[in-house]
């Protein structure tokens, strides 16, 4: 959308209404406003903790009680084989990746509508709201990997050097893919808002379609095709191996990163390509 | 000539008439009513509408003529060059397209076709509170803010003392912006604009919002920004504003640009356009100069009170001809015919003469040669009135008629906008000007006044 030339001392800024996707461009002005990720993601922690009590708590108490619940009615009611892995680390590492896509895919999906006060009177790169939520994320799901995944396992001796170090792949693949999808929606969503109903339904879907409540060894043969290519599925049944002391199998991984990229970029092109028209539709 | 700013070229952007979404069900319903051969309801609307012709609607047909279906032209080849350091200053009606151009320039939306440049950094303030999040205090919002137009935190924080000065919130500042009040929200957004370092400010008519000290300090404020070499952008429909703030005036009208200051100046250089001349056309616009106003039929003409009836308004020059132009250096004689029905007040008639933004220039009235407490006795009266030049400076002006019936102060008969002229300057050296030959300052009155001048020998 622009370009500069040093001239005069003064930074020329050309816009034109034709132009094409300079990912160069882009890539340049995101590090031009790369303070601005950071007060966005400042912005964010504090509007989403103003006025409650327990503040950062609700970090650590949203997936505890999750868990708790799954425990109480998969653990012990309908008693859902666990692959020999504690009840608990079972369900932690299910849940707190799941909130981690969940908290970088939702609020991406609403972010053009929900900070339109912001978009239709300031110049900023957009993309980077949807890059505030994906570090505010990451932020989240560090805090609940540190106090709880890590400490629990090490309680129940499932702590292996395996779920220490896929963490990094796993985090940055669950992100990418969340930032992706909801960069493909965003735009989508400020026009047919349509969207915004519809995601949490085909969330739901997904969220049954990938082994949180139960193991992959559970599932009958003809699905397991899916849950070989199901991103979330990858990255959960990678955390469970971990805690087994298993490496995560090479096609997995390839097959996740592969799906990470692929999602970014799509995500960041669709984006990109209505940036400039995205006030207009709102 | 100094170094240009920005840059328009052939800019243009095409919009959306109506609704940009449709529900499945309006669509389904719309098929299904063409099938049965039924004119949908909107096409109908749409005849109607387009089928009556205005001046005063805000989308005129040259701005639908050559767009795509169901589109239209907010903008249309926008080509101006602004100079580093101008203050420059939009207007036009409502809809026109000043604030189109304004989201463009902010880059908030990007041109259809065509293309701008800029040199420096921009920084604009668009409606009230720009980028301001509510849950985050008025000195975490500077912080907010700031970033967002590209300020670098340590440059902020050596601003933040002068911000929060300047804003004049005091403790407000570290409080919830949710809990601002809306000039708040203005003062804070305008001093954070105005204190950040950037070369290009654009302000699009947010400051209506502040008190009337406030709104003083901010046009102080941004004169002195210009001062600096910073460019300004601002938009407004306070003329005087305009008027005070800038030293170039675009007119825009139905997305294009109908008049510019600096234009008509390189043009023609004998009788330059100024931004006065050019908020003056914009106030104008519409409304014809009305030199006299008889009525013949008494039964149509104005009755005040019952008892009062006004047959004519005349401008006259000093030749009796009755015109609505005036030259400076013209008197202007205002002639009123009226009867009088009844003996029953002590009857005086005011004039009242404002410029048409509304400011009073003067009022003038016949009590000075009638005596307070006598009846007016009943039959036709004729009175003159001379304005005697120079008085007047380039403008245009209205006249209001009033009827002061004594004491009855309850029953002030007024009749607004009787008649109303023009006056001129082709700056020919005269008494006042004196060997002065450019355009005389925008002031309201420009009379002769004596001047001495005393040569005190050898110093």
């Amino acid at each position: 959308m622009s370009s500069h030339i040093s001239r005069n001392q003064l930074k020329e800024t050309v816009v034109r209404g034709d132009s094409q996707i300079d990912m160069l461009a882009l890539l340049r002005s995101i590090w031009e406003y790369r303070l601005l990720l950071l007060v966005f993601c400042k912005r964010d922690l504090k509007g989403r903790y103003t006025q409650t009590v327990l503040g950062l708590g609700w970090v650590l108490l949203t997936p505890l009680i999750t868990v708790g619940v799954f425990m109480i009615v998969f653990g012990l009611m309908v008693k859902v084989p666990t692959d020999g892995l504690p009840t608990i680390m079972f369900y932690l590492v299910a849940v707190i990746p799941w909130y981690a896509f969940m908290n970088v895919l939702n609020p991406s999906v609403q972010m053009i509508e929900g900070n339109a006060g912001l978009i239709s009177k300031v110049y900023f790169p957009r993309i980077l709201i949807g890059g505030s939520y994906a570090v505010g994320a990451a932020f989240d799901f560090l805090i609940a990997y540190t106090l709880l995944i890590t400490p629990f396992a090490i309680a129940y001796g499932v702590w292996t050097i395996q779920l220490l170090l896929v963490m990094p792949v796993l985090l940055l693949s669950t992100l990418m893919i969340g930032l992706g999808v909801g960069l493909v929606l965003a735009p989508i969503n400020a026009k047919y808002r349509d969207v915004k109903h519809f995601v949490p339904l085909a969330l739901q879907l997904f969220y049954y379609s990938t082994p949180a409540i139960y193991p992959v060894s559970a599932v009958p043969p003809w699905a397991k095709p899916w849950y070989e290519v199901n991103p979330l599925s990858l990255v959960i049944t990678s955390y469970r191996e971990a805690m087994l002391g298993h490496w995560p199998s090479a096609s997995h991984l390839t097959t996740l990163c592969v799906m990470a990229i692929v999602c970014l970029a799509v995500g960041v092109y669709v984006f990109q390509r209505q940036d400039g028209r995205i006030v207009d539709t709102l | 000539m100094s170094e240009w700013a920005i840059k328009f070229n052939r800019l243009s952007k095409l919009y959306r008439i109506g609704r940009s979404n449709i529900t499945a069900a309006e669509m389904l319903n719309d098929r299904l009513r063409r099938m049965v051969g039924l004119r949908s309801r909107r096409a109908a609307v749409t005849a109607t509408t387009t089928g009556q012709h205005d001046s005063h609607l805000v989308l005129d047909a040259s701005q639908t003529a050559d767009a795509p279906h169901n589109h239209f032209w907010a903008l249309r080849e926008i080509d101006v060059t602004i100079n580093q350091g101008d203050r420059v200053g939009i207007i036009g009606p409502n809809g026109c397209g000043k604030s189109t151009l304004l989201k463009i320039l902010s880059r908030i939306t990007t041109p259809t076709t065509g293309e701008f440049r800029f040199r420096g950094r921009l920084i604009s303030l668009l409606e009230i509170g720009t980028g301001f999040h509510g849950d985050l205090s008025g000195r975490e919002n500077i912080f907010l803010n700031g970033s967002i137009m590209g300020m670098k935190p340590a440059e902020i924080r050596r601003r933040l003392g002068e911000i929060i000065e300047f804003s004049e919130l005091g403790e407000m500042i570290d409080t919830p912006v949710k809990r601002y009040s809306s000039g708040m929200y203005v003062r804070l957004a305008f001093s954070v604009a105005a204190h950040l370092e950037s070369e290009l400010l654009i302000v699009d008519e947010v400051l209506a919002v502040g008190d009337a000290a406030f709104q003083r300090k901010c046009s102080e404020k941004m004169l002195e920004v210009a001062g600096k070499g910073r460019t300004l952008i601002f938009v407004s429909h306070d003329m005087d504003a305009v008027n005070r703030i800038c030293n170039r005036a675009l007119h825009m009208a139905h997305g294009r640009i109908i008049n510019d200051s600096a234009i008509g100046a390189a043009s023609d250089h004998s009788s330059s356009v100024s931004v006065s001349d050019i908020t003056r056309s914009y106030i104008r616009a519409g409304i014809d100069l009305v030199h006299e106003q008889v009525w013949t039929d008494p039964t149509q003409a104005p009755l005040f009170n019952a008892h009062i009836r006004l047959r004519a308004v005349r401008l006259l020059n000093d030749l009796g001809v009755s015109q609505s132009q005036y030259d400076v250096k013209e008197n202007i004689v205002i002639e009123l015919d009226f009867e009088v029905l009844e003996e029953r007040y002590p009857l005086n008639v005011h004039l009242h003469m404002k410029d048409l933004s509304g400011h009073y220039v003067l009022v003038t009235m016949d009590n000075l040669n009638v005596h307070g407490d006598t009846k007016r006795a009943s039959g036709r009266y004729r009175e003159r009135c001379t304005i005697t030049a120079p008085l007047l400076n380039v403008g245009d002006y209205r006249i209001d008629v009033e009827f002061w019936p004594g004491r009855a102060l309850e029953n002030r008969l007024l009749m607004s906008s009787v008649v109303s002229f023009s006056v001129t300057d082709d700056c020919r050296p005269e008494g006042v000007r004196g060997n002065w030959p450019n355009q005389w300052p925008n002031s309201i009155t420009r009379p002769y006044l004596p001047w001495q001048v005393d040569y005190l020998g050898p110093s």
